[in-house]
């Protein structure tokens, strides 16, 4: 919006030299950032009241039974406190004329709103048996997947025709595969799809999820950063992408508002995100690797998500079919506390191993 | 305007299917323009596709459709079945023929043909035009048979499937294009179009197939067709289509003279012109001429001039602001569809020059289409003929005239769009020739409206138009387009609808719906009366399903008005229900802008989903209100979703809020009729019947349909019952008739062979000489005075039959349908059992049949106890009453007033789970319910006893789960008989199951011998949960197993194992401080004194306090030392929210006072 409102002073004549700071991302991104961490901090109490007065809550139908040793009760749907905040820091620094900013919004509010539709569907329908049906969930997600990845292979999406379906992986700089186009619709259905549950599985500890995304986000931010720049792009050998150095603002704006939430959300939890949140932060993410053509780069910075779906991937389909456990409980972190791990304690372990795979993955910028 | 309706119904359907054709269409060319650019490729397909494509549309749409179909129908309408069959056979040889010799002349002489079309093109494009023209001439005679079965589809009313299949073959040219256009470039595109043609004609053969078998039907007369005349009529459309098509063949021509990229411009844009000139007014026009043909046919000249007029409006009303926004908007069009890759900047002004103009013949050409069809229906060919001709004379002068102007490729836009004016004209003037009498009049009419929206339609486009060179990239613009899109139409369609409106009346117009079976028609039928009474209900409709109770049942009454539609229960293929559930929904919504209710009353059953969604989304046009009543304890899936829609959900049972997704429930109880609120006399009501008062009568009913377990049980036992002279029977069969089970048959037999000559089959009858009498109907129509004259009724425990009995405080014995989801039904039956209101009596599951039965032994236990202890009956009729809510009607009908009032409503607000739910959602809260029950209250339960009843079942399940649910529940039942069964199969037991039976042992009071044996086979099993449970077993019988050292032995070795699962080692540690020495126990410990995992350190403490409570420790130093050398670090920790348990305490004080 102010991108907008400059453009318009400037085709008017006015122009003054501190409007060239809107030409730069690091600096829309810092502010947008800014701006979505303080969204969230001002409104995000009164935005738990009005869960809260909405009945929008983590299995509200046994309200009867709270005790004073469990979360029960707690407000969830935060997700949608994210979303807004996000939303509102782009309008104001995003550039509204890039496709790549569409392109992840409409994952971002897609995959948020079919959250949406779960959380609403747990809370109001006072179950939590009588959510979105996993069937129900897959198409839904799928109705998205799909057409978004012919819309990727076809000419219409800005990344460029030629790198599209070639497979890159962290520290090496030639690609080292070419997929092909049916080869790279399948490998981005499997891929998002997964990537998205991944996400979602990870959200069962408070602020386990806000703090593990955030870093992965920040790694794409960063990698779409160099990618975007044409200088830097050749500078660090990566396949240039023009315009996509607006992820950067979509991920700066997006982590500022999870620190918003996690802000209410760090253990005890006063809010949860609920699906609403952690498919919109899916949704996000596993378009940024897309966009930047960093697919792999994922087995490293989301690590975590990677282990949290392996298990409970394990003990779904395999366990469940030999009829015995595998690991101690799936997904990872309800394997921790069985362990005897407390939550604070095994969500600050997963960050750290988080933040190694965040290094990590930053080291393969230099190192390739 | 009734016309305008039902042609809005039909053209909708069709303009769905063509304007996602069109859609589609328009994809293929984004996607073809991105792939291959506007260079001399593309030129070259383009002259290769327009030779076939010439053909295909003369011999295919127009041909069929207004030369073809005609004739066939007015032969079929004549009855002349035998003649239609033949005029089609031949007509579609004929074409065939035609077009195969048409396709070998055009290979003979392609070179000069596309010489020709092409006159200036390079040699090396002129070879690849002709290679790519042979591939793709074959097209022209499979779009020939695939209209030609397109054209019998529509006829036959498929006009789904005829809409689509167009949508279907574009579907396969994109894809096939998508994958093959990098590796056998442009010719791709022309098998695409082969292929597609092909899927084309493979979609319509079922729907096909499914006709040839009506129109086969009868082959007993003789007649011959002649295709003679009417193909002469086919010729004069043939040529007349020839000369509108050679003239953009002409315009072709005469743009290459232009220069380059003039061809491809007018191409580009003549395509997304295309659009609203195909989708609209032919969608129109189609469904128009069948209903033409048919007044023509009557000779009701008024009713085709009104038809005529109405068309001519709706293709004002739709088109006009259609053509204003192209104009508008023709370079931001231009941009979304085409600009990319090889189509830059100086193609975009190129083409939405030509757009621009082309844009001025959209009107003009709705209305040609749709005279084309009003003269066909006049069976006057000549007409349109004379006007083509004029048209193309007049479009080939401007063209040389214009193309020289500075408007280039735009003049001949324009040219085409004057000669399209013209011809339009004289089609139009000419109709008074045929006795149509145009209204000019109204058509002014709807142009000064058009004219008055245009003030503010305008506006919006301009100002949309002022910020639109500021928007840059594709999904910029799209959105942009959209956005101006939405809002301007979204202002035009309010006006233009405004003048539409209607007045609304005092009286309530009413839906009703809800059907199936009578269960869910007799409270829909019972909320009318109840309006009615208030005199709220003005005229009333009924939406039901073909051939289901509610057409039995609305037969006899003549007040309401019964319409169909289609719908289909949520279960079996979901693409096909859901393909049902839309077509029901759009079925619905035209009855509803048909009938503009004010009020929509479902009462679930599949029909009323879609007719409540249909209302739903015309709810902001209609300011409509929707009422949905549930009636059952747990609704389907469809009337949960449908329950958001609503804005009241009328509901039975308290529990029922749980489920019903929307939070606006209202409790109001089952709408029964009047009479059972009505104050009565049963000996009185005995006497009407014709029953002997002194005499016990039993009322027995198992639903509309019948229950065969009931029907069944009485008839096995009716000896026993006949030796009571006491008793009075009546029995309702029920009207099942199906292969499966027939009521009246199977009852009748089983008494033949109990009774034999007993047996009075004629009458259904039983009597005996000391008094006792049976009865047997099929279904009792006044039953509600046999429920009153009742002194017992045994019955079903659906939610209708248990509020009928409520509302008449009678004693019952329920006999819950077994196997419903959740066991619902039995669970809600225990739940009125249990506050001493009934008696119940469980269905079992015969295994070798599968069929449910009831035990008979049982059932005639409980009848004569029952008759025995009127005490029992009296408490009975007292304690059901708290199961009927009074006055549901007032509720009902004060919700409703309520609700057009805008008061607040009584809404409720706590919610209830249900205990079922509880027990199915978590199985284990089941468990500890009964394991608490067995222990304090003993095996006397209902609750036990269903689901003692229910492990037999689940024993016998293929699903290892439901296995472990009868583990699980044979430990929590102690059933000791069942030990040996998890004994024998335990080693065949998946390791869940394994891990369950040793808990179910657990549970057990008593010691059995082969518990040792169990244990040992456990303390090596693979699976850790399993040795983790065998040793918590053999803690629990230590006393029994003390001697046994081998399993001591084996606990040890789990104990010092390194790899042991902590689980394991913690059990381990808690069994060793029963059998080892103080001395071994600190040697064996020690090293777990500061283990890593808590767990182990956990229980260690606890089998460390377990030994000193049971004074294992003598030395009590010792155990001082070894526990301090204990980590009491911890890495967990059980929180207290302070405020929760503050919450908790007053929440408990406030309790305390309420009690």
């Amino acid at each position: 919006m102010i991108e907008l409102i400059i453009a318009l002073l400037k085709l008017s004549g006015i122009n003054y030299g501190f409007f060239r700071l809107m030409d730069y991302i690091t600096f829309r991104a810092i502010m947008g950032m800014g701006t979505s961490i303080i969204f969230s901090l001002i409104f995000g109490f009164k935005f738990i009241l009005f869960l809260y007065r909405k009945k929008f809550r983590d299995t509200s139908g046994e309200m009867l039974s709270i005790n004073a040793y469990s979360k029960r009760g707690t407000p969830t749907g935060g997700g949608i406190l994210i979303i807004s905040s996000t939303l509102f820091s782009l309008i104001l620094w995003g550039d509204f004329t890039n496709s790549f900013l569409y392109i992840l919004l409409s994952a971002f509010l897609y995959f948020g709103f079919v959250g949406f539709l779960d959380d609403f569907q747990k809370s109001r329908f006072k179950s939590s048996l009588s959510g979105l049906s996993q069937w129900g969930k897959t198409i839904l997600m799928l109705l998205y997947i799909i057409p978004f990845s012919l819309y990727y292979i076809s000419p219409l999406c800005p990344v460029p025709q030629k790198i599209k379906t070639l497979i890159y992986i962290p520290f090496y700089k030639n690609p080292i595969l070419n997929l092909g186009e049916i080869g790279f619709v399948v490998f981005i259905i499997f891929v998002m799809f997964s990537v998205i549950n991944a996400i979602n599985i990870t959200d069962g500890m408070d602020g386990l999820l806000s703090g593990v995304s955030s870093l992965t986000i920040l790694v794409y931010s960063i990698f779409a950063y160099i990618i975007g720049n044409s200088v830097a792009a050749s500078h660090y050998l990566f396949p240039y992408i023009e315009g996509s150095g607006e992820i950067t603002v979509f991920g700066a704006a997006l982590i500022g508002s999870i620190m918003g939430f996690l802000w209410y959300n760090s253990y005890p939890a006063e809010v949860f995100m609920g699906d609403t949140g952690s498919l919109a932060i899916g949704g996000a993410i596993a378009l940024m690797l897309f966009l930047t053509k960093q697919e792999f780069l994922f087995v490293i910075s989301g690590g975590v998500f990677i282990a949290e779906i392996f298990t409970s991937f394990l003990q779904e389909k395999i366990g469940n079919r030999v009829g015995r456990r595998l690991v101690y409980r799936a997904p990872l972190h309800h394997s921790l506390t069985h362990k005897g791990i407390a939550e604070p304690k095994a969500v600050i372990r997963l960050w750290i191993i988080a933040i190694i795979l965040t290094v990590i993955s930053l080291l393969s910028l230099k190192v390739r | 305007m009734k016309n305008l309706k039902g042609i809005l119904r039909g053209s909708s359907l069709i303009a769905g299917g063509t304007l996602i054709t069109r859609i589609l269409g328009f994809l293929r060319e984004v996607l073809a323009a991105a792939f291959f650019g506007s260079g001399k490729l593309y030129d070259a397909f383009v002259i290769a596709f327009s030779v076939p494509n010439l053909f295909r549309r003369v011999l295919g749409e127009e041909m069929f459709e207004r030369a073809f179909l005609p004739p066939f129908k007015r032969m079929v309408e004549e009855g002349k079945k035998e003649k239609a069959r033949k005029f089609l056979i031949k007509t579609f040889l004929i074409s065939f023929i035609v077009s195969i010799s048409l396709l070998v002349i055009i290979y003979i002489f392609l070179p000069y043909i596309i010489k020709i079309l092409a006159p200036g093109m390079e040699h090396n494009t002129f070879l690849l035009t002709i290679e790519l023209a042979k591939i793709i001439a074959p097209f022209m005679v499979l779009i020939a048979i695939s209209t030609f079965f397109g054209a019998i589809l529509l006829f036959s009313g498929k006009k789904v499937i005829y809409s689509t299949a167009p949508a279907f073959m574009n579907l396969t040219i994109i894809f096939i294009m998508i994958l093959f256009h990098s590796k056998i470039g442009i010719k791709s595109m022309a098998f695409a179009y082969l292929l597609g043609a092909g899927a084309f004609i493979i979609y319509q053969v079922p729907a096909l197939l499914k006709i040839r078998r009506n129109l086969m039907e009868s082959k007993s007369t003789k007649e011959s067709a002649r295709v003679g005349k009417s193909f002469w009529e086919g010729a004069k459309i043939l040529i007349s289509s020839l000369i509108t098509k050679s003239t953009q063949i002409v315009d072709r021509i005469v743009a290459s003279l232009i220069g380059s990229g003039a061809i491809s411009s007018l191409w580009y844009s003549f395509r997304i012109i295309n659009l609203p000139i195909s989708v609209i007014p032919l969608s129109l026009s189609r469904t128009i001429a069948p209903e033409l043909s048919e007044t023509r046919g009557k000779n009701d000249m008024k009713k085709f001039s009104e038809m005529t007029n109405t068309g001519i409006d709706l293709i004002l009303i739709i088109l006009f602001p259609i053509t204003l926004f192209f104009l508008f908007f023709s370079k931001e069009i231009i941009i979304i569809f085409y600009k990319r890759g090889a189509f830059g900047s100086i193609a975009v002004s190129e083409t939405s020059l030509a757009f621009f103009y082309y844009t001025l013949s959209i009107l003009p050409s709705g209305f040609v289409a749709l005279f084309n069809r009003v003269y066909s229906a006049l069976e006057d060919n000549k007409l349109p003929l004379y006007a083509a001709f004029w048209g193309g004379l007049i479009n080939i002068v401007l063209d040389f005239i214009l193309y020289r102007t500075s408007l280039k490729q735009g003049g001949i836009a324009l040219a085409t769009a004057i000669a399209i004016f013209v011809q339009s004209l004289i089609l139009l003037v000419y109709l008074s020739k045929f006795k149509v009498k145009i209204e000019y009049k109204r058509f002014l009419l709807t142009s000064a409206k058009l004219i008055f929206a245009s003030f503010f339609f305008v506006p919006i486009l301009l100002i949309f138009k002022l910020f639109s060179n500021k928007i840059h990239g594709f999904l910029a613009m799209l959105f942009y387009l959209g956005f101006t899109f939405l809002v301007s139409f979204a202002v035009y369609g309010i006006i233009i609808y405004g003048f539409w409106r209607k007045r609304y009346s005092t009286k309530k117009r009413v839906i009703l719906t809800g059907g199936g079976t009578g269960g869910h028609v007799y409270p829909s039928l019972s909320i009318y009366n109840i309006l009615k009474k208030e005199d709220f209900v003005g005229d009333v409709l009924y939406i039901g399903i073909r051939g289901r109770a509610e057409e039995k049942i609305l037969k006899k009454r003549k007040d309401i008005k019964l319409e169909f539609i289609t719908s289909s229960p949520f279960s079996g293929n979901k693409v096909k229900v859901l393909i049902k559930i839309i077509k029901g929904t759009l079925q619905a919504g035209v009855k509803i802008l048909k009938f503009k209710p004010h009020l929509i009353v479902a009462t679930g059953g599949y029909v009323s989903a879609p007719v409540v969604f249909a209302g739903f989304l015309l709810k902001p046009f209609l300011k409509l209100k929707i009422v949905i009543e549930e009636q059952n304890f747990v609704p389907g899936l469809l009337n949960k979703v449908a329950s958001l829609m609503a804005d009241v959900v009328l509901v039975n049972y308290r529990e029922t809020s749980y489920f019903i997704w929307s939070n606006r429930c209202v409790l109001c109880g089952y709408p029964l009729r009047e009479d059972y609120y009505k104050e009565y006399n049963q000996s009185g009501m005995k006497k009407k019947l014709g029953i002997p008062e002194e005499k016990f009568f039993i009322l027995i009913t198992g639903g509309s349909l019948g229950s065969r377990s009931i029907n069944r049980v009485v008839a096995n036992s009716m000896k026993e019952l006949m030796k009571n002279g006491k008793l009075y029977v009546y029995h309702s069969l029920g009207l099942a008739e199906s292969e499966e089970y027939d009521s009246y048959k199977d009852t009748k037999e089983i008494l033949k062979n109990e009774l034999g000559k007993d047996f009075d089959d004629k009458n259904f009858e039983v009597k005996t000489k000391d008094g006792f009498y049976y009865k047997g109907t099929k279904y009792i129509h006044d039953i509600v005075n046999y429920q009153k004259a009742a002194d017992l009724i045994i019955s079903r425990a659906g939610a209708g039959a248990i509020s009928e009995i409520a509302a008449l405080r009678k004693p019952s014995v329920l006999v819950p349908k077994r196997g419903l989801p959740g066991d619902h039904q039995e669970l809600n039956a225990i739940n009125i059992v249990e506050s001493k209101a009934a008696e119940i009596i469980f269905e079992k599951l015969d295994f070798e049949t599968g069929i449910d039965y009831i035990d008979k032994k049982e059932f005639v236990k409980l009848v004569n106890s029952l008759l025995k202890n009127s005490e029992k009956l009296n408490s009975f009729s007292q304690n059901i009453g708290k199961f009927s809510i009074e006055n549901s009607d007032k509720i009902i009908a004060d919700t409703v007033k309520k609700l057009f009032n805008d008061e607040p409503l009584d809404f409720l607000i706590e919610i209830v789970e249900p205990r079922f739910v509880r027990f199915r959602r978590l199985f284990d809260s089941l468990i500890r319910y009964l394991d608490k029950t067995v222990q304090e209250k003993g095996k006397d339960n209902l609750y036990v006893k269903l689901y003692n009843i229910k492990i037999e079942e689940y024993m016998r399940s293929d699903n290892y789960l439901v296995v472990n649910k009868a583990i699980k529940l044979i430990g929590s039942l102690r059933r000791e008989d069942l030990y040996p069964w998890i004994y024998e199969n335990f080693s065949n037991f998946k390791g869940f199951l394994r891990r369950n039976s040793l808990i179910a042992f657990g549970k057990s009071e008593k010691y059995f011998d082969f518990f040792k044996e169990i244990i040992e086979k456990a303390l090596n099993d693979s699976y850790y949960e399993v040795r983790r449970e065998a040793i918590s077993l053999y803690r629990k019988f230590y006393k029994n197993l003390e001697e046994d050292q081998n399993i001591k032995n084996k606990i040890l070795e789990k104990l010092s194992k390194k790899s042991e699962s902590f689980e394991v080692k913690a059990e381990a540690i808690r069994a060793g401080v029963l059998f080892l020495s103080e001395d071994e126990f600190f040697r064996f410990n020690r090293q777990y004194l500061s283990s890593r995992n808590i767990r182990i350190r956990e229980a260690l403490l606890e089998s460390i306090e377990c030994g000193l409570i049971n004074k294992k420790f003598e030395d009590l130093t010792k155990v001082k030392n070894f526990i301090k050398q204990m980590l009491i670090t911890t890495s967990e920790f059980k929180p207290e929210f302070r405020v929760r348990e503050k919450y908790m305490k007053v929440v408990k004080i406030l309790e305390g006072y309420k009690e």
